[in-house]
């Protein structure tokens, strides 16, 4: 009997390997999207794991680097990814083929100090730190300065990651730093020094008649992916209103999805949704892009390759 | 019997120019966001050039390169003399050589930032120094252990004056060991400049490639990546090079 | 041949032990020795007995462990290793003139070297790196070199053994002639009893380890009646072969 086992034990092994390789390519749909660590990514979580989307597979990878991301998309590796608005549009008028599915975040920066600020003429000779150079954040400290008679050579512009200049702001190693919820929600609980300055949100409503609503991040499909399943894409985007409808609805269970996926902690997280507007706006969207674009386009044109995206940009 | 060097660049140009072709050829399948072709890069290049950007990141890495690397070759000759000469300093010193070995340049680069502060060069060359210290302290170590006592011994009966002993003996001995400790380190110091700079920087060569790399300006990266490896060779071949055949003339046995 | 009698370097009841596995190694157990200037002293004994360690205790390179050494101050030594100890990266010329520098100004010095790479068929490399030339050239530097420095006392450890065939008799010709000349004082180890015979004034025969001198005789024959094929030498050859084999 000891003879065969040997021989047993290998086709044990096969039939196993042949099973597992065999389930997934039998039933379900694979959708896969990447998406950075943010609040943006919990309505994927959640509708993967109410299982509403029925014979979908939704593969969610989680990174933080677009650059990977808008690759991926374009060689139809991923189907859909979150990202920046401004990405997204650049890549497009570079020849990527997406679509934006929807915006989802249109508010979530703040402007944090450690010394007295109430003008933006306050930050002159002061460091600031913002992440990308010629990118979204960087757009906007520049975008308000100069438009409230401040010219950005007299501010010391600083470019660290997010994390980066959160830690060096503690460390009181720079003045200013602009950042994305949760960040500001545990800086401003850490450091006691940390005021929060402006609301980059409510600046926006200074310049554009009280409208408050800055686009940051959205979905996108891959072109390809669109053309040939327009209703799945309905679907999803569907789906994922109902999913901020859960979010504001559950804001701690919001909170431990947020926990268990990007090990962020749940009292954090929570604190940080009331300071972050994630809502679609479907109606108002297009139009509320098209004045952000125009902005950068004043500023900054090459951030979205220098025009404004067509309508094929975006998905119907 | 040694190729000419006509034959030699024949050869190196050959396989660049293959490199070239394959390069364009898969670059026309994909856009320029995701793989530039060869023109396309030279563009950037050019644009990056008339847009003034080239040469002071340049310069800005080139002198925390050298700057970081000639404290480490320094403290790499000092401390390897040290422990040559001395036990205990030879058993401080080695496993704290594999300790700075062993600690990832990211957590160097974090603690380097609480030291030093953010964006500062001091930041990006003390990440220099400390990876390039163990390797040319080893390096180093290495040459002066392999000094011909016999040598030594000859220079003393015939009372050789203590300069010329320095100079004629000891240095010229472990000259090929400068010289390699010399070229490796220079390397390492490039390299890690640019990573320091993509972490922790805010200008010189590694800051313009995280830039153009967040901003999808793959042209850009592949501009600064040619720029990168260009430098890489004149290191290698042009400077040091040179260098290590004048060196070395007395090595070649007829 | 106007020999000096004056004494170079003494040596009284010097004993030397090397380190061992398990205790030490006894190599000299009581050497007394005056070397004399203008007196060639022929070293034998035994291959293990310590005549290496006699020429670097002698040269300052080694310390010993009981006994005294005194040496004549500023004595001026030249060393002939066994196997050439050349500067590989300096030239045939440069690594004479380097030993030379310390003793002699330029323009004694550039003549002296010159005439001895002559005189030693090595005047076609002088330019060439140590590396360049075979054992037989390298070993010839050696003794040029030693020579050209002009010593008080020559040090010479199985100097004839790596040299080319048919040089051995140019190069002992050139020793003998430079040594009536400048009347520096020798101490030749060799273990090859002809060369001993034919060179030295004196020869010492050393014991096996813990070594001590086991016999010690003047060679009186004028050097230009010796012959090693007939005559008293032949009978003093034979004896110190004796000595030796035991």
């Amino acid at each position: 009997m000891f003879r065969h086992s040997g021989r047993v034990v290998i086709l044990g092994l096969l039939a196993v390997l042949a099973i597992g390789c065999a389930a997934p390519a039998s039933n379900a749909q694979q959708v896969s999207v990447q998406t950075p660590a943010t609040i943006a990514a919990l309505p994927l979580f959640w509708m993967e794991e109410s299982g509403l989307l029925e014979g979908i597979d939704l593969d969610i990878q989680i990174s933080p680097d677009h650059q990977r991301g808008i690759g991926l998309l374009a060689q139809n590796e991923i189907d859909l990814l979150v990202t920046g608005v401004s990405v997204g549009a650049k890549a497009y008028n570079k020849g990527i083929d997406l679509r934006l599915v929807n915006t989802s975040i249109w508010g979530i920066d703040y402007l944090l100090v450690n010394f007295p600020v109430n003008e933006w003429s306050d930050l002159k000779g002061k460091t600031l730190s913002v992440p990308l150079l010629g990118g979204p954040v960087d757009f906007l400290a520049r975008y308000f300065l100069k438009n409230n008679g401040v010219d950005p050579a007299d501010v010391e512009f600083v470019y660290l990651a997010s994390n980066n200049g959160a830690v060096a702001f503690q460390l009181g190693q720079i003045d200013a730093v602009v950042l994305p919820e949760p960040m500001v929600t545990i800086t401003l609980n850490n450091y006691p020094q940390a005021a929060l300055a402006f609301d980059l949100q409510d600046e926006w409503a200074k310049l554009h008649n009280g409208e408050r609503r800055i686009p940051y991040v959205g979905l996108f499909a891959g072109g390809r992916f669109a053309a040939e399943n327009p209703e799945l894409v309905r679907q999803i985007n569907r789906l994922y209103q109902e999913g901020i409808s859960w979010i504001k609805a559950n804001p701690s269970a919001a909170a431990e999805l947020a926990n268990k996926y990007f090990g962020q902690p749940a009292a954090v997280v929570e604190q940080s949704l009331g300071r972050i507007d994630i809502n679609l706006y479907p109606d108002d969207a297009e139009d509320l892009l098209e004045l952000y674009f125009n902005a950068i386009l004043g500023l900054y044109p090459e951030m979205i390759g220098g025009k404004l995206p067509d309508e094929t940009f975006y998905f119907q | 019997m040694k190729p000419s060097i006509f034959s030699r660049t024949a050869a190196g140009a050959a396989g660049i120019l293959v490199v070239l072709v394959v390069w364009h050829v898969m670059a026309d399948r994909y856009p320029a966001l995701i793989l530039p072709s060869p023109i396309e890069t030279l563009a950037a290049l050019r644009g990056l050039w008339q847009a003034g950007l080239l040469w002071p990141n340049c310069l800005i890495t080139l002198q925390r390169s050298l700057a970081g690397f000639g404290l480490a070759f320094a403290a790499g000759f000092v401390l390897a003399l040290a422990a040559k000469a001395n036990g205990f300093c030879r058993n401080l010193l080695r496993p704290l050589c594999t300790t700075a070995q062993i600690i990832p340049p990211v957590v160097w680069i974090i603690l380097a930032m609480i030291w030093f502060g953010v964006a500062r060069n001091a930041t990006v060359v003390f990440l220099i120094f400390i990876v390039t210290f163990p390797v040319v302290f080893i390096n180093l170590f290495s040459g002066l252990s392999s000094i011909d006592t016999r040598l030594v011994e000859m220079a003393r009966v015939y009372r050789f004056p203590p300069a010329q002993r320095i100079i004629h003996v000891y240095l010229q001995a472990i000259l090929p060991y400068l010289l390699s400790a010399a070229s490796i380190g220079i390397a390492f110091a490039w390299k890690s400049a640019v990573f320091a700079e993509f972490i922790g920087s805010s200008s010189g060569v590694g800051f313009a490639l995280s830039m153009a790399y967040s901003n999808l300006e793959t042209e850009k990266v592949f501009a600064w990546t040619l720029v990168l490896i260009a430098v890489m060779l004149i290191f290698e071949y042009g400077i040091l090079g040179t260098a290590r055949k004048r060196a070395v003339r007395w090595m070649q046995h007829e | 041949m106007n020999k000096g009698r004056h004494v170079l370097v003494e040596m009284r009841n010097i004993a030397k032990s090397f380190p061992a596995p398990q205790s030490r190694l006894p190599v000299l157990a009581d050497l007394s020795l005056r070397i004399h200037a203008g007196e060639i002293t022929a070293v034998m004994g035994p291959s293990g007995c310590g005549k290496t360690t006699l020429l670097q205790i002698t040269a300052g390179l080694l310390d010993w462990d009981q006994g005294e050494l005194i040496k004549e101050s500023g004595l001026r030594l030249a060393y002939v290793f066994q196997e050439p100890r050349l500067l590989p990266w300096m030239t045939v010329e440069e690594n004479i003139r380097l030993a030379q520098g310390g003793f002699l100004p330029p323009a004694e010095a550039e003549p002296l070297r010159l005439r001895l790479l002559k005189r030693t068929g090595l005047e076609l490399y002088r330019k060439a790196y140590p590396l360049q030339l075979s054992g037989g050239l390298r070993q010839r530097v050696e003794l040029v070199r030693a020579l050209a420095v002009k010593p008080d006392l020559l040090l010479m450890d199985e100097p004839f053994q790596a040299v080319d065939l048919g040089w051995k008799e140019q190069l002992q010709e050139l020793l003998l002639e430079e040594h009536s000349q400048a009347g520096f004082g020798v101490i030749l180890v060799t273990h090859n009893p002809e060369d001993a015979l034919m060179l030295a004034d004196r020869v010492v025969v050393l014991s096996d380890k813990p070594t001590v001198i086991r016999k010690e005789f003047p060679v009186r024959i004028p050097r230009d009646q010796r012959s090693i094929r007939t005559g008293p030498l032949l009978e003093q050859l034979g004896e110190v072969l004796e000595l030796v084999r035991e």
